[in-house]
């Protein structure tokens, strides 16, 4: 026992020292990390906030440039010296909020500053130069209002998509190479093949204003409403027997009238038609005070019919087989830069019947709606601007048939149809 | 516009009434030309084509301003709820700032969907100053929209009775 009690002889404490000074040292450590640690953490709350933010004033970009294209005719409100609000502060829950200024950005541009803030206050600026450019659809079948697919369509290219600003709705099993996408809602009961997105709740699709009467400049004959033809100076041209290239004039052809969208105080009468009666007529672009009717096949691969058709009534396309194309600028005095690429454009409805062959190359733009029944190949795109319900051609917009559409986003269009698009921007 | 006043004045002057050009009288004293006639049908036809260019431009403009407002009470809560959410609270507060007093289902239907897009966490009484700032804001679109639906409803009436006038003065010239 007395072994147990002897003091230690010989130690100095040097365990102890050391191991005391090792604690204080691994005490010092861990401090240290704890303190890096919270840096790090401080740093990487900073970094997403920093992201959000930024996050916050992209968002705030993208929002101004549809804010400007819907608002084009304030434009030149918006082109002050001084920034002026353009989006209040708008919040986007569970991120953070973000404002938009705007003032003249030089060379007909304005100039959008958008500043997002994150929790944390954490802020981002960027600034960008929006202008107005020509009109190039993302996707190939836009409409005002709402769209039905009730056909097996192919909608195919880099744009080959379908939008529709009111509720999209697929009944059949269509192929769409890019997004098929609604502002409303968008309903599929077959079984659509959507490469893209599918959805509804997106956002709306700018569409500018087309009217048969802002492509008035533009045509080298005026099929007139009282059954003559007129070139641009004015001067009749010579009928043979009643008819001119194969248009014929009617004013009391009937003319298929559906029921009416909206009830109407408005007795129909038929409006006067010009019709193809034979497989052969001039190229040309040709601008119509009526109705237009195309009962008859016309145009081969080899010599499609080269031509714009302009309307101020609807264009009812009904023969088995057309192979069109809007003029292009190997085409010589053919070409107008004031129509370019378009090859219908409509101030009512648009129509395609039981067509079974045939190619159409162009814009088709209408005012009212859009019916594609037969089973054409097209290669450009369908717009449908919801803006008339006078003609009962077309009731509701629709693809019905089996259409083969491609559209890669590639056909510039004359360039006082514009959209706002974003041309540069930069963080500040 | 302007034009169309002045062919309406013309043709009020040779007493031949609204809409009418003034060969359907043809016969009668104060004849004019079948050229005439034509003349003044090309020139209420151009009227009318500026004014359908005038509607479709105030119907875009009202149109995009209609969605812009929607999309800024999208806004408020934008994974709150859907488009047709926000469209759904605009005609509920519609139907429930046109129903009569007693008519408490409409209240009560716009106050329902109200609550139900409110962000958690957000202030009841600032959401619902802010969301029925916005819906006024609508509802002046919607009267602005109502009133030009009118005044299509009347252009619509002119192109009617200007194709019968185009359709009477075609059989005349025997072009029908």
């Amino acid at each position: 026992m007395s072994s147990l009690v002897r003091p230690i002889k010989g130690q100095t404490g040097v365990i102890l020292v050391t191991t005391l000074l090792l604690l204080i040292l691994l005490t010092g450590v861990a401090l240290t990390s704890l303190a890096t640690l919270g840096v790090n953490l401080s740093q990487s709350q900073n970094l997403v906030s920093t992201k959000q933010a930024f996050q916050l004033a992209e968002a705030g970009v993208q929002y101004a440039e549809k804010y400007l294209n819907q608002h084009q005719t304030l434009w030149s409100t918006y082109a002050s010296p001084t920034p002026q609000t353009l989006i209040p502060s708008t919040t986007l829950t569970g991120l953070g909020t973000f404002t938009v200024s705007v003032q003249d950005g030089g060379n007909s541009s304005l100039q959008v500053t958008s500043t997002g803030t994150a929790s944390n206050n954490a802020q981002a600026v960027i600034t960008g130069l929006v202008v107005l450019g020509p009109y190039v659809p993302e996707d190939a079948v836009t409409a005002d209002q709402n769209l039905t697919i009730s056909g097996n369509t192919t909608i195919a290219g880099t744009n080959g998509g379908v939008h529709a600003n009111g509720n999209l709705t697929i009944s059949s099993s269509p192929s769409i190479n890019t997004n098929a996408t609604a502002y409303f809602n968008y309903t599929a009961t077959g079984t659509p093949n959507v490469n893209g997105v599918a959805a509804g709740n997106q956002t709306i699709a700018a569409i500018p204003l087309m009217q048969a009467s802002m492509f008035s400049a533009s045509y080298d004959f005026r099929l007139s409403w009282d059954g003559n033809v007129y070139n641009q100076a004015g001067i009749a041209q010579p009928l043979s027997g009643g008819s001119w290239n194969c248009w014929s004039f009617s004013s009391t052809a009937p003319t298929t009238k559906k029921k009416k969208k909206k009830a109407s105080t408005v007795s129909p009468t038929t409006p006067p038609v010009w019709t193809l009666s034979c497989p052969s007529t001039i190229n040309s672009t040709l601008y119509f005070q009526t109705d237009v009717s195309i009962p008859t096949s016309l145009g081969t691969t080899q010599t499609p019919w080269v031509t714009t058709l302009i309307a101020e009534g609807s264009i009812d396309l009904t023969a088995q087989s057309v192979v069109a194309r809007a003029p292009n600028s190997a085409d010589g005095a053919l070409f107008k830069a004031g129509t370019q690429n378009f090859l219908f454009i409509s101030n009512e409805d648009f129509h395609i019947g039981s067509l079974s062959g045939g190619i159409l190359t162009g814009a088709v733009a209408a005012y009212g709606q859009v019916g594609i029944e037969g089973n054409p190949t097209m290669y450009g795109y369908v717009v449908a601007q919801d803006g008339s319900n006078l003609s009962g051609l077309v009731t509701a917009n629709s693809l019905s048939g089996g259409l083969n559409l491609t559209w890669n986003g590639d056909l510039p269009i004359p360039t006082f149809l514009k959209t706002a698009q974003i041309k540069t921007w930069k963080a500040l | 516009m302007n034009m169309q006043l002045l062919i309406l004045s013309l043709i009020a002057l040779l007493g031949l009434g609204s809409m009418e050009p003034a060969g359907v009288n043809a016969g009668s004293s104060g004849d004019i030309s079948l050229g005439q006639e034509k003349e003044l049908i090309d020139q209420q036809n151009q009227a009318l084509v500026q004014e359908e260019l005038t509607l479709g431009q105030t119907y875009r403009q009202l149109l995009d301003q209609k969605r812009a407002v929607l999309e800024q009470l999208r806004a408020l809560n934008p994974k709150g709820g859907t488009t047709q959410d926000w469209q759904d609270l605009w005609e509920n507060y519609l139907k429930y700032k046109d129903a009569d007093d007693d008519e408490d289902d409409y209240e009560d239907n716009y106050k329902d969907k109200l609550k139900a897009l409110r962000p958690k966490g957000v202030d009841k009484d600032a959401f619902k100053s802010k969301a029925e700032a916005l819906l006024k804001a609508l509802q002046a679109v919607q009267q602005q929209q109502d009133a030009l639906e009118q005044s299509q409803e009347t252009h619509d009436q002119k192109v009617q009775q200007l194709n019968q006038t185009k359709k009477d003065h075609t059989q005349k010239t025997g072009k029908n």
